[in-house]
């Protein structure tokens, strides 16, 4: 098991710098020059040089991207062009938004979505199993930004519930956070809590039927274990799976909901620096969401031998 | 001697409701069991062997199954005024009747090891500690003849052969000091020589521990053997019951005689020709009037076509044949 941790994590190594490679390729082909796009059209073309010298812009690529790597690791990200800043203190400034929001709205969904699938097959064909169907049909057909323009005609203007738009931070004002969550973390559940709830379904009810629940109950084991101890384990290794995929749907849900709500996190920032050219800020981003992917893979594969010992020993 | 009986299965009716119609697939079956004796049920596959088994525990899944009628009386109680999922008849299954099943590499659960299981279903039963129940466990385990129990418990079932599964199920039966044990097809999916183990552990059983068994099987070969009775079944009936002896040497109805005549025997004349039965069971549903075998019997009569033959006694011994079929006929 360890040897297989040690070799995923090389593995996970491998990914995220083809990922920087990829990223940094990718904004460098893009027309547009950041520099000008910053200073403006006023400003001179020695100006506009001398900003590029001090970026390292007017270096060779294969020179940029080896002091961008290199940067990388003394913890220094580059300069954004338009915020005027350190891109290391604007992560440390939206990162933790970005995460107030994200890791909330997966919990919700593996909670509310594993729980709503089992409740969906234990009442297979009932009305609730129906209502539960068709709110994760919904759920995974719904764009998620106009989900959240529903959400804020209808609970904001409408019904006065929750605040328009904005972030506070759970440590300034808890109450007021959660206020303020409670609507962009649900647009940005809804599509891992559907397809969790769908894949739950119908793995649980796979299980149901196989032999090993019922020698379970013909020995006189309690229903309640049968569900949730004999059922339930065997169920949700498929369901890990799906957990795995949609992590990248929630960061990238993340990115529309941020821009609707209008919270300063990562997924705004992200988009007008995509806008600006602003290179540094796009590969930093990119890079530190691939990061949060491919540990969420790695926890899954570690998931699936605490779930699975076929795995688990098979994997030495 | 009249021997006490600890299971008698009294008129049991048992269908499925289906899109296309009830399904009888129990239709009125009634069946004992002596106190250390073991009995055999017998048919083709689809005549409601296993979903009469399956009956007795109330392990019917419904929908759409559903238990219409009948008794099933166990330890002087009717099995069947408890609700299926009630206490009383949770506590019935694994401590007083037993189940072994056909498939043993995946009756157990892949994700949790022997030990772990086995404990559970001890524990479910039976009020002791984690560490007492394990060690039940490992002498349930020596009991039925696993080498290194005690490492066995650890293992998941996956790293067993389907033979040491079946020991397993067996093993926590005893723990749970099962009275009867059921046996679906517990040699099917084995190998010849593991096939006999299995049933040779049955048999001790019998012996040492005072239980009763009953075995579902369509390997007559089996039957021969181990069992003192026999019940044959055919489409949800029994159509055929009496001592091994009687059904083997005198078998009366021509499913039974069919039945036998497909058996190949190493020590008999190997020109003999196996005559299989022609054609398959029927479909168990919208039945027609009249003996359900019919269709594929060598010796129809006019009464066969109109008329359900009921049970009757024939000969001295307690011979039991469904057949509109006379004695000279038969034994011609």
């Amino acid at each position: 098991m360890i040897n297989f941790i040690i070799k995923r994590i090389l593995v996970s190594f491998v990914v995220v710098f083809l990922v920087s490679l990829f990223v940094f390729s990718i904004m460098h082909i893009l027309p547009g020059d950041p520099v000008r796009l910053a200073m403006g059209f006023e400003a001179t073309e020695q100006d506009v040089q001398r900003v590029r010298e001090q970026l390292n812009l007017n270096k060779p690529l294969v020179e940029q991207y080896v002091l961008w790597i290199g940067g990388l690791f003394r913890g220094e990200f580059g300069i954004s062009i338009a915020y005027h800043r350190t891109v290391a203190a604007l992560l440390q400034e939206r990162l933790p938004r970005t995460i107030n929001l994200g890791i909330p709205a997966m919990i919700f969904a593996i909670i509310v979505g594993v729980g709503f699938g089992i409740i969906s097959a234990l009442w297979r064909g009932k009305w609730i199993d129906q209502v539960i169907t068709l709110i994760s049909t919904l759920g995974a057909g719904t764009p998620q930004f106009w989900l959240g323009i529903v959400g804020i005609y209808i609970f904001a203007i409408g019904l006065n519930w929750f605040p328009m738009q904005g972030y506070t931070a759970p440590n300034q004002d808890f109450a007021l956070y959660l206020k303020k969550a409670v609507m962009p973390v649900f647009c940005m559940a809804i599509v891992m809590f559907a397809s969790l709830a769908r894949q739950t379904r119908s793995s649980m009810l796979e299980v149901i039927n196989q032999d090993y629940i019922r020698t379970a109950r013909a020995y006189g084991i309690s229903e309640f274990s049968v569900i949730f101890r004999h059922a339930l384990k065997n169920a949700l290794i498929p369901v890990i799976t799906i957990i795995g995929l949609q992590v990248r749907v929630v960061i990238g849900g993340s990115l529309l909901v941020e821009q609707v709500f209008n919270i300063p996190g990562i997924g705004t920032m992200l988009t007008s620096a995509v806008s600006n050219r602003d290179y540094f800020v796009v590969q930093s981003c990119v890079l530190i969401i691939s990061l949060f992917t491919v540990a969420a893979n790695l926890i899954v594969d570690v998931l699936y031998g605490v779930f699975d010992p076929r795995i688990r020993l098979a994997r030495g | 001697m009249e021997q006490r009986r600890v299971l008698e299965v009294k008129n049991l009716k048992t269908s499925f409701f289906t899109p296309t119609g009830e399904v009888k697939a129990v239709d009125d079956v009634s069946y004992h069991l002596h106190e250390q004796e073991i009995i055999a049920i017998v048919g083709e596959s689809g005549c409601g062997k296993s979903v009469t088994q399956m009956s007795v525990l109330q392990l019917i899944q419904s929908p759409p199954g559903k238990i219409l009628g009948g008794q099933i009386l166990f330890e002087g109680k009717n099995l069947l005024d408890y609700a299926p999922k009630s206490q009383e008849m949770r506590r019935i299954r694994g401590a007083g009747i037993a189940m072994i099943f056909q498939e043993p590499m995946t009756s157990l659960n892949p994700v949790y090891t022997i030990g772990e299981q086995l404990t559970e279903v001890i524990r479910t039963h039976t009020k002791c500690s984690r560490k007492d129940a394990w060690q039940i466990g490992v002498a349930a385990l020596e009991a039925v003849g696993i080498p290194d129990a005690q490492e066995r418990m650890r293992n998941y079932p996956f790293q067993m052969s389907g033979g040491m599964v079946q020991r397993v199920l067996t093993a926590t039966a005893i723990a749970c000091r099962s009275k009867i044990i059921i046996a679906d097809e517990p040699t099917t999916a084995l190998d010849v020589t593991t096939q006999a183990q299995v049933m040779e552990l049955l048999l001790s059983l019998v012996e040492k521990y005072k239980t009763s068994i009953i075995v579902v099987t369509h390997n007559l070969g089996l039957v021969t053997r181990y069992s003192h009775r026999v019940y044959v079944m055919y489409a949800g009936k029994i159509i055929e019951a009496g001592a091994t002896e009687d059904i083997l040497m005198h078998p009366w109805h021509p499913y039974t005689r069919g039945l036998l005549e497909c058996v190949p025997n190493l020590t008999e004349d190997k020109e003999r020709e196996l005559v299989p039965i022609q054609g398959a069971p029927p479909r168990l549903q919208n039945l027609p009037p009249g003996c359900a075998f019919k269709p594929r019997c060598t010796c129809v009569s006019g009464l066969c076509r109109d008329e359900f033959p009921t049970l009757r006694r024939i000969g001295p011994n307690e011979h039991w044949v469904a057949c509109h079929l006379d004695a000279e006929v038969s034994q011609a």
